[in-house]
C-alpha cells in the first residue's frame, strides 16, 4: 500500500513539475529566442526577481555568462545577473512575484502584537504594512515606498533583529518539539516491536521445553513445572512492560521544553475574588427565633377553616413574615445625613404650567 | 440579618429621611410649585397687555366649591399682585386633610387597612417631591386608592371602582396613574408596621401563655396584672387604631422603621406594656425570645459553656432598649400631633384652598393665560363640539361601515 501511495504522490510531482515548465503547452516558444518545446523537449524557463521576465535556459546561458547585461525583452531595461535566476514555483507569474515581495516585507515590517499597546494600533500597522506591499506589487509610488521602507527599516532596525532572533528561537523551538514527539513516537513503537518479539521468544521456548518435559521419566510432574515457569516468566514480562510504558508516558508528558512555551507568557491576573452569592447577608435571626406555632386569636378561623387551608395556605409562612417584620429594622435608626452632599438636593417637581399650556 | 434586609428596602433607601433633611425637601418641592405658578402668572400678564382690547378667550370654568368667583377686571390686569402662594406647612396641611379624606374614601369601599395605609403613603411621598401648586390633590385621590388596591392584591376593575364613587368615570381615575406611580418613584412596596405588629402581639402572646422560666418575661408578667392575656390584647386594638389613622397622617414613616412605629403605636395605647415590652425583648439581658440556653450548657459542660459564653459576650451587640426607648417615645409624640390634623378648623382648610384656587387660575384675576397644574384644564370647546358631531351626524355611514364585511373605506 506505501508503495503505491508514493508512486501516485511522485507522478502527480512529476506531472505538475512539467506543466509549470512547460506551461501545459506543447508547443510553447520561448520569449527571447523562439525556439519551441516542439524542437527541445527539455526546455526549462527561469525567471529573474527584478523583471519576472521568462526566458528558458540556453538563453539565460548565453546572455548572462558573460557577466550581469540588460533583460533581453524589449523595453525592460533591467540589468539582471544570472545568479539571480531560478526556476518558477508557481505557474502564475503574479502569484510568483506577490509571494516574493510578500517574503521581503516579512524580514522588515516583523512586529508582534505584543510590542503595541493596543489592538488597534497593531492592526494600524499591518493595514500599513499591507499598503506597501500592495503599492509594491502594483508599481504605485515605487520611490516614495521604497523611502519608506527604508526609513522604517532604519529606525526600528534593533527591534527587527529582536524580532528576527525571536522569531528564528520559535522556529527552532517548534522543530525541537516535533524532533521530541517523533523520537517519542519511535521509542514508543521500538518497545512494542521488543515486546512482541520477546513474547515469540517465549512461546517457542515453552514449546521446547514442553517437549523436553514430554521426554522425562514423569512427564505429567515436569509439565506441570514447565508450565508454572512459564506463567511465572509471562506475569514478569508483563510487569516489566507495564513498567517501561509507564516511564515512556512520564517522559512524553515530561516539560522538556516547557519553560521555552512560557517564554513569551505575560504573568497570569490574580484569581477574581470570592463569589458571594448573598452578597455579605447572614441568615441568623439576631432578635427572634421562630416558633411551630403562635396564640393569634385572630387566626383561629383561618387555622380551622378548610376552605383558606385548601389553597394551600400555609399559617406557618404568615407567622414567620410576621415575626420578621415585627423585628425587621428596629434597631436601623434614621438620622439626617452629616453630609449635605448625602441630600437629594433636586426637588423632581415638574412644571405643569409648560404641559398644560 | 433582619436590619440588615430592612436596609435594602427602598423605603430606607429613598424615603427614610432625618427631621432637617424632610423639612428641606419640603420647602424646596414648595419653592418649586411657587416657580411654577410665578411663571404661569407672568405668562398669563403678558397674553393679558397683549389682549387687552379683546374679548376673553377662554371662558371661565365653574370654581370649585370653597372659592368665591371674583368679578373679572380685564381693564388692568398689571395692577393686580401676583397671588400669596402656600407656605410648607400649609401645603402640608392641606395634603393631611385631603389624607383624611383618601380613608374616609378607602373606609366606603370597606378595603383592608393595609390599602388605606398603602394610599396613604403614596399620597403622602407624592407630596414629598411634587408641590400641591402644581399638583390639587384632590385630583389624584381616586388615582391613588386605585393605584393601592392594585400594589395590595386587592384589585377591583376600574368600572367597579367607578359605581361606588358618584361622577368617577374610569378616565379620571386613570388618567393620572402614570404620573402618580412615576412621582412616588416607581417604589411600590410600602414597608407598614401593620404585619409586623400582629407578629409582635402574637409572640407577645405567646410567650405569656407559656411557661418559660425567663426573668425577664417574668418581670414583664408581674407588671401586667392580674390578666396579662387580656390587657395585651386590648392595647393591641389601641394600637391598631393609631397605626392606621395617626402613623399615616404623621411623618414617622419617613424617620422610623416599621418595628419602631408600631412599638410607638404601642406605647401610645399602653404605655406600660411597652415599656416592659421593650424592656424584655430588647434589654440587657435579654433573650431575644429564646428559650434559655444557659443552663442547658452548664449541664452539658463548664469549660465549653464559658468558652461560649465569652464568645457570646464579645460578640453580642449592646442592649437596644437605651437607644430603642427614646425613639420609641419620639415616635409615639410625633404620631399624638399628628390627632391635630383631624381638629383643624373648616375655615382655615378653606382658606388654604381659597388662596391655592387664586394661584391656579390666574386667567380668573387676569383675564387670559390658563390655569396652572394637573386637573385644571379646561378641555378645548371647539374640540367636543367635533367629538359630538362625530358621534351623532353620521349613523348612516356608520352603520354602513360596521355593516361592510371588511369595514369602511381606506382614509
Amino acid at each position: 500500500m506505501p508503495s503505491l501511495t508514493t508512486s501516485t504522490a511522485a507522478a502527480i510531482a512529476r506531472a505538475r513539475e512539467n506543466a509549470i515548465n512547460r506551461g501545459g503547452d506543447a508547443d510553447e516558444i520561448c520569449p527571447v529566442c523562439k525556439s519551441s518545446r516542439y524542437l527541445n523537449p527539455n526546455m526549462r524557463f527561469l525567471v529573474n526577481p527584478e523583471c519576472y521576465h521568462k526566458m528558458c535556459e540556453s538563453c539565460v546561458d548565453r546572455l548572462f555568462s558573460q557577466g550581469p547585461s540588460q533583460c533581453p525583452v524589449v523595453g525592460c531595461d533591467k540589468i539582471l545577473r544570472k545568479q539571480k535566476f531560478r526556476k518558477q514555483t508557481f505557474e502564475d507569474i503574479q502569484v510568483e512575484k506577490e509571494v516574493d515581495v510578500r517574503k521581503r516585507i516579512a524580514k522588515t515590517f516583523n512586529k508582534r502584537q505584543e510590542d503595541f499597546p493596543s489592538l488597534k494600533e497593531f492592526n494600524d500597522y499591518l493595514e500599513e504594512v499591507e499598503t506597501v506591499t500592495f503599492n509594491l506589487l502594483n508599481s504605485i509610488d515605487i520611490n516614495a515606498t521604497e523611502a519608506k521602507i527604508t526609513a522604517f527599516e532604519q529606525s526600528n532596525k534593533s527591534s527587527i533583529l529582536q524580532n528576527a532572533a525571536k522569531a528564528a528561537q520559535e522556529q527552532q523551538f517548534a522543530l525541537a518539539q516535533r524532533e521530541f514527539e517523533k523520537e517519542q513516537h519511535r521509542r514508543a513503537r521500538e518497545l512494542e516491536n521488543e515486546i512482541e518479539a520477546e513474547e515469540k521468544r517465549d512461546k517457542a521456548e515453552h514449546k521446547a521445553n514442553l517437549l523436553k518435559a514430554l521426554e522425562a521419566d514423569n512427564p505429567d510432574a515436569e509439565v506441570a513445572k514447565v508450565n508454572k515457569m512459564a506463567r511465572k516468566k509471562s506475569s514478569m514480562r508483563r510487569e516489566n512492560q507495564e513498567r517501561r510504558a509507564r516511564e515512556l508516558e512520564a517522559a512524553r508528558n515530561a516539560p522538556a521544553f516547557q519553560f521555552m512555551s512560557n517564554l513569551n507568557r505575560v504573568a497570569e491576573e490574580a484569581p477574581p475574588e470570592k463569589y458571594d452569592p448573598v452578597d455579605g447577608f447572614d441568615e441568623t435571626n439576631r432578635y427572634f427565633m421562630y416558633r411551630d406555632k403562635y396564640e393569634s386569636p385572630w387566626l383561629d378561623d383561618a387555622r380551622n377553616n378548610k376552605s383558606i387551608l385548601a389553597g394551600g395556605y400555609l399559617l406557618q409562612q404568615y407567622y414567620e413574615r410576621a415575626i420578621f417584620e415585627a423585628f425587621s429594622g428596629v434597631g436601623c435608626f434614621i438620622e439626617d445625613p452629616t453630609e449635605e452632599a448625602a441630600l437629594p438636593s433636586e426637588s423632581f417637581d415638574t412644571p405643569m404650567i409648560d404641559s398644560a399650556v | 440579618m433582619e436590619d440588615q434586609l430592612y436596609t435594602t428596602t427602598t423605603q430606607c433607601k429613598t424615603w427614610s429621611f432625618g427631621p432637617s433633611t424632610l423639612s428641606t425637601l419640603r420647602s424646596s418641592t414648595n419653592a418649586a410649585g411657587v416657580r411654577s405658578i410665578k411663571r404661569g402668572w407672568k405668562r398669563a400678564r403678558l397674553e393679558a397687555s397683549s389682549s387687552t382690547n379683546t374679548p376673553l378667550a377662554t371662558t371661565p370654568i365653574p370654581s370649585s366649591s370653597n372659592s368665591t368667583p371674583i368679578p373679572i377686571p380685564p381693564s388692568d390686569p398689571s395692577s393686580i399682585p401676583d397671588p400669596e402662594t402656600l407656605t410648607p406647612s400649609e401645603e402640608l396641611t392641606l395634603v393631611n386633610y385631603y389624607m383624611l379624606r383618601l380613608m374616609a374614601m378607602s373606609d366606603v369601599f370597606s378595603f383592608p387597612s393595609s390599602v388605606k395605609a398603602t394610599a396613604c403613603v403614596f399620597l403622602s411621598r407624592f407630596h414629598l417631591h411634587h408641590s400641591v401648586h402644581s399638583y390639587h390633590p384632590k385630583h389624584l385621590l381616586t388615582t391613588i386608592l386605585f393605584l393601592a388596591t392594585k400594589t395590595e392584591n386587592n384589585y377591583l376593575s376600574t368600572a367597579e371602582f367607578c359605581k361606588r364613587i358618584p361622577k368617577l368615570t374610569p378616565e379620571a381615575v386613570l388618567k393620572y396613574e402614570f404620573k402618580v406611580a412615576g412621582g412616588i418613584g416607581w417604589d411600590f412596596e410600602i414597608r407598614h408596621p401593620l404585619r409586623g405588629a400582629d407578629g409582635g402581639i402574637m409572640e407577645l402572646l405567646t410567650a405569656l401563655t407559656s411557661n418559660n422560666p425567663d426573668p425577664g418575661l417574668q418581670a414583664l408578667k408581674d407588671k401586667l396584672g392580674q390578666t396579662p392575656s387580656r390587657r395585651v390584647t386590648d392595647a393591641a386594638g389601641k394600637m391598631k387604631a393609631f397605626l392606621t389613622k395617626e402613623a399615616l397622617v404623621s411623618d414617622v414613616y419617613y424617620h422610623y422603621t416599621p418595628p419602631q412605629i408600631f412599638l410607638g403605636a404601642l406605647y401610645l395605647a399602653d404605655k406600660e406594656l411597652a415599656e416592659a415590652y421593650i424592656e424584655w425583648r430588647f434589654g440587657e439581658n435579654s433573650t431575644m425570645g429564646r428559650p434559655l440556653k444557659k443552663k442547658k450548657k452548664e449541664k452539658k459542660g463548664k469549660e465549653k459553656a464559658t468558652e461560649e459564653d465569652s464568645s457570646e459576650a464579645s460578640k453580642k451587640p449592646p442592649a437596644l432598649a437605651p437607644k430603642l426607648i427614646p425613639a420609641v417615645i419620639a415616635c409615639a409624640d410625633m404620631m399624638l400631633k399628628a390627632q391635630e390634623y383631624e381638629k383643624i378648623p373648616v375655615d382655615v382648610l378653606k382658606r388654604i384652598d381659597k388662596k391655592l384656587h387664586r394661584c391656579q387660575n390666574p386667567q380668573k384675576f387676569l383675564g387670559a393665560g390658563s390655569p396652572i397644574g394637573i386637573g385644571n384644564e379646561v378641555a378645548p370647546p371647539a374640540k367636543k363640539h367635533a367629538d359630538e358631531a362625530a358621534v351623532s351626524a353620521p349613523p348612516e355611514k356608520k352603520r354602513k361601515t360596521e355593516e361592510d364585511m371588511f369595514g369602511g373605506a381606506l382614509r
